[in-house]
C-alpha cells in the first residue's frame, strides 16, 4: 500500500468537506485562507467547489422553480422526538438505555432535593461583527440579547450552540428574553455561541452574524 | 532562482487561473458590485507583470502566488470602498448566476432535473442551501441525526447528477 497515496487521498477528502462551509460563509478566517490557498493549487478540488457554487447560486436565484410543492410545515414535536430517537439505537441498545434510565431516576429522585441550584447570570465577552450585515449590541443585562433591528416585518432566527444547537427560537423583536430551560441547560464558565439570522417576510435570508461567543458565569 | 515563461505558458497560466481568481473575488465582493470583474482583470495583468519582471522565482508554486496577489487585491479593495462609504462592507449576496448564454442553458438544464428530485432530498436542499440553516438545524426541523444532514445533501447531488448523466 502507498502511504504517500493515501495521506493524499485523505488530504482531499478533508477539503472537499469544506466546500459547502467555505460557500455558505461558514468557515473561520483561518480556515477559509487555508481552503482558498488549497483550491488556487488543486484543480480537482477547485472544480468540485465551481460545481457547488453553480448549483448552489441556481437554487438561491430561481428557488419557485424547485421548492413551491415542499410541504414544510414544522412537523410536531413529538412527531420529531420520536423519529429521532427511533432511528438513533437498535433494540439493544434500548433495553440498556431504559435500563440506565431507570438507575438514573432513583439516583436523582434520592440525591437531587438535597442540592440548590445556584443563579447565574450571563456576559457577552466579545461583540465582534465580521463584516456581516447585523451588528450584534453587546448586552450587559443579564437575561437578554439584543442585536440591531434591519427594519419592518423582518423575522429574526436566534440559535445557541455549544457543539450542537441547544436551543433556537423566531421573533420579530430585535431582542429576546432567554427562558429557564436554557439556563438549566448551560454549564457556568463553558463557552457558547449565539447567532442571529434575518429572513425577509417571503422566507429569504437576508443576513446572518457570525457566532459570537456566550458564557454563563456564578454570581 | 529566476524562472522564464514562454508566451504560450503565459496563455495557459491566464487560462487556468482566471475562473480560480474570479471565483475567489465573486466570493469576497459579490456580483452586485459592478467591478468585480475589473478586479479580476486587473489581478491578471498584475500576475503576468510580476512574473515577466522575475518576480516569481518558484519558491512557492504558482498558485500559492497568484493566491496571495489576488487575496492582497481584495483586501486593498474592500479597504478603498470603506474609505468612501465610511461603513462596514454589506455581506456578499450570493454571486448570481453569470449572464452569458451557455450558464443560463445550463442552469435551465439543472432546474429541469432538479425539480423532478423527491421531496426528501428536495426539502434538504432547501433547508441547508436556500434556507442556510446549520447541520443542527435542519436535523432538528426533519428529524434526523446532525451527521445524517451532510449524508442526504450529499446524496442529493449525486442523485441529481446521475440524473443528469442519463
Amino acid at each position: 500500500m502507498n502511504f504517500k497515496y493515501m495521506a493524499k487521498v485523505m488530504r482531499k477528502h478533508k477539503y472537499e468537506k469544506l466546500i459547502d462551509d467555505y460557500l455558505l460563509n461558514n468557515l473561520n478566517k483561518e480556515k477559509e485562507e487555508e481552503f482558498e490557498q488549497h483550491y488556487f493549487n488543486c484543480p480537482s478540488c477547485f472544480k468540485k467547489l465551481k460545481d457547488r457554487e453553480e448549483f448552489i447560486s441556481i437554487i438561491k436565484h430561481t428557488p419557485d422553480l424547485f421548492f413551491h410543492d415542499l410541504n414544510l410545515k414544522n412537523k410536531s414535536k413529538k412527531e420529531l422526538f420520536f423519529k429521532r430517537i427511533s432511528t438513533l439505537l437498535s433494540p439493544k441498545q434500548w433495553a440498556a438505555a431504559t435500563l440506565s434510565a431507570a438507575l438514573l431516576i432513583i439516583v436523582i429522585f434520592n440525591i437531587l432535593p438535597n442540592i440548590k441550584t445556584p443563579s447565574s447570570q450571563f456576559s457577552l465577552d466579545s461583540n465582534e461583527v465580521r463584516g456581516r450585515s447585523i451588528a450584534i449590541i453587546s448586552d450587559t443585562a443579564p437575561n437578554e440579547l439584543k442585536w440591531k433591528s434591519m427594519g419592518e416585518n423582518i423575522e429574526y432566527n436566534i440559535s445557541i450552540y455549544d457543539n450542537q444547537l441547544i436551543w433556537e427560537e423566531t421573533t420579530s423583536e430585535n431582542s429576546i428574553s432567554l427562558p429557564d430551560e436554557v439556563y438549566a441547560q448551560m454549564t457556568p464558565g463553558v463557552k457558547y455561541f449565539w447567532q442571529v439570522k434575518a429572513y425577509s417576510q417571503e422566507g429569504t435570508l437576508i443576513a446572518k452574524t457570525s457566532k459570537v461567543q456566550l458564557m454563563l458565569v456564578n454570581k | 532562482m529566476k524562472k522564464t515563461f514562454s508566451q504560450s505558458e503565459l496563455k495557459e497560466i491566464v487560462k487556468k487561473y482566471c475562473p480560480i481568481v474570479s471565483l475567489r473575488v465573486r466570493k469576497s465582493l459579490g456580483t452586485h458590485i459592478p467591478d468585480w470583474e475589473d478586479v479580476v482583470n486587473e489581478i491578471m495583468v498584475n500576475t503576468l507583470e510580476k512574473i515577466k519582471s522575475g518576480k516569481f522565482r518558484g519558491d512557492s508554486s504558482i498558485g500559492t502566488f497568484i493566491y496571495t496577489i489576488t487575496s492582497r487585491r481584495i483586501v486593498d479593495f474592500i479597504r478603498k470602498k470603506n474609505k468612501v462609504l465610511q461603513y462596514a462592507p454589506e455581506p456578499s449576496s450570493f454571486p448570481a448566476p453569470n449572464k452569458n448564454i451557455e450558464s443560463k442553458e445550463r442552469s435551465k438544464f439543472i432546474a429541469k432535473y432538479l425539480k423532478n428530485l423527491q421531496p426528501k432530498y428536495r426539502e434538504i436542499i432547501y433547508l441547508y442551501y436556500y434556507k442556510e440553516l446549520t447541520r443542527q438545524e435542519v436535523a432538528k426541523k426533519i428529524g434526523i441525526p446532525p451527521r445524517r444532514v451532510s449524508e442526504r445533501a450529499n446524496y442529493a447531488r449525486k442523485l441529481l447528477k446521475k440524473m443528469m448523466k442519463k
